[in-house]
């Protein structure tokens, strides 16, 4: 679930709200989806909130295939 | 002489018109001339002059929607390559030229190069509407097709900090302009495509001349772009400037700065969303919780869940309510017993001794055993006897005796 997209996720958790809005679910399933729904919730939340930001630079090298490092500013 | 068939002359013309516009290079040609007869009528919009060249003169029309995108005024004398096709203008019986595109020729040969690599890639289904990717709309990485030191990229840059600072970028550094120029733009394309993550790429330059640009008009880039497999932004110079590249990228940007905007979400409107979202899904159960509430509460308002004792109460009440019936119905049946066994008492009174001791009888007793004196010669002169009276009892001594019958009435 950690890997799941932001995307994906917020496709996910709009499906939930939808069916949990439609509320004919029982208790059990309800309970469920709203786990799930606070869950992903989290994760797109820590997504969003995660501040790496690095530039990369990817060069040609000697062997002419390609390599990543960091850009400094 | 068999005139074989006789045609009108609407039915002749549109024979001839039909024979010009089947043809295939008649159908889209590039014309090169000079412009002479040039007329532009402001009320349609509508262009008309002739193209002349070594002697031979063709009439052209361009209709205001193309007139409309022309990036130069036309003028007589003027050296121009015009793109069009042909067909016959049937009221005055002239073939002519419908010009879609018109540019001066001094750009000379590279122009005309650049349009015919335009359509040929064109036919080639390169720049098909329906292969256009969507963006993703939550992007983590971005990979920039650009010169590190040319203002696009930090333009690309700043905007990226300013609208999600966590966005990762990899820049694939590569000349824009120059010689290699089209190789290295087309290898860094590649090369993020097979070296990163990447979620988008930008590919593109500031603002520079046609010939600054020329790069991103080339095959070699136009294939590149065509062939990511990921999502690419075109932001090659100014809005004005079109070019290959734009045409074959999933989406064109008018500006790198622009690009940046379009491929980075701005994280304020998602986070907003997302609060959106958690509000509906904490709603939604709330509102879920409140009705089966509400169910309950309407299970209990058959009292027995509320208050289970008030049952017993019930029970309690209607043994209540059946003793006191009980108890009235048999204290009605006891009083009118009791009411009959009072009359009975009252008759026996009647008959008993008491009312007639009241009327002034008195009742003689002997002192053993209380036996009631009825005969004179039950007694002796001097016995002590006992009289009953209406009110009252004495004790009195026989003195004297006198034996009777006994009274008749």
């Amino acid at each position: 679930m950690e890997s799941m997209s932001f995307e994906k996720a917020m496709a996910r958790l709009e499906e939930i709200v939808s069916r949990l809005e439609e509320g004919n679910l029982d208790l059990e399933e309800t309970l469920q989806m709203f786990e799930e729904g606070i869950h992903l919730f989290r994760s797109c939340e820590s997504q969003l909130k995660e501040a790496e930001g690095r530039v990369l630079k990817l060069t040609r090298n000697l062997n002419s295939g390609w390599e990543l490092s960091l850009l400094e500013d | 002489m068999d005139r074989g068939k006789i045609l009108s002359v609407s039915e002749l013309t549109a024979h001839i018109r039909g024979i010009l516009e089947r043809d295939r290079l008649l159908a889209g040609v590039w014309v090169k001339g000079e412009i002479s007869d040039f007329k532009h009528y402001q009320k349609s919009g509508h262009l008309y002059f002739s193209l002349k060249e070594g002697g031979a003169v063709i009439g052209c029309v361009m209709f205001r929607s193309r007139a409309r995108e022309l990036r130069f005024a036309p003028e007589n004398g003027m050296k121009v390559l015009a793109r069009g096709y042909i067909s016959v203008f049937e009221k005055s019986g002239r073939y002519q030229l419908y010009v879609e595109e018109l540019e001066p020729d001094g750009l000379g040969a590279l122009f005309l190069q650049l349009c015919q690599l335009r359509d040929r890639l064109e036919r080639e289904g390169l720049f098909a509407a329906d292969r256009k990717r969507p963006l993703p709309s939550f992007v983590r990485k971005v990979g920039l097709v650009t010169s590190q030191d040319g203002a696009a990229f930090r333009d690309i840059l700043r905007i990226i900090r300013q609208r999600r600072p966590g966005t990762e970028v990899v820049i694939a550094h590569s000349a824009v302009q120059g010689e290699t120029a089209p190789a290295e733009v087309a290898g860094a394309i590649k090369a993020l495509n097979e070296y990163t993550d990447v979620d988008v790429i930008i590919v593109g330059r500031g603002g520079g001349s046609f010939e600054d640009l020329w790069a991103f008009n080339t095959e070699e880039v136009v294939r590149a772009v065509y062939n990511s497999k990921i999502p690419v932004i075109s932001a090659v110079g100014h809005e004005v400037d079109y070019c290959l590249c734009d045409m074959a990228a999933d989406v064109r940007a008018a500006t790198p700065t622009q690009a940046a905007q379009l491929a980075v979400p701005d994280m304020n409107i998602l986070y907003r969303d997302l609060q959106v979202v958690k509000e509906r899904l904490q709603k939604a159960l709330e509102r879920y919780i409140t009705r089966k509430w509400q169910e309950l509460d309407y299970l209990k308002g058959k009292r027995i869940w509320s208050d289970p004792g008030s049952v017993i109460l019930d029970r309690q009440r209607h043994l209540a309510d059946l003793r006191g019936r009980f108890v009235r119905a048999c204290t009605a049946v006891l009083t009118a017993k009791a009411y009959r066994l009072g009359s009975a008492a009252r008759q026996l009174d009647a008959l008993g001794p008491v009312k007639v001791l009241r009327r002034g009888y008195a009742l003689v007793r002997k002192l053993e055993a209380g036996k009631i004196v009825k005969n004179v010669e039950e007694v002796y002169i001097g016995e002590t006897l006992e009289v009953i009276l209406g009110q009252g009892l004495m004790r009195v001594t026989v003195e004297e005796k006198e034996p009777g019958e006994e009274w008749k009435v």
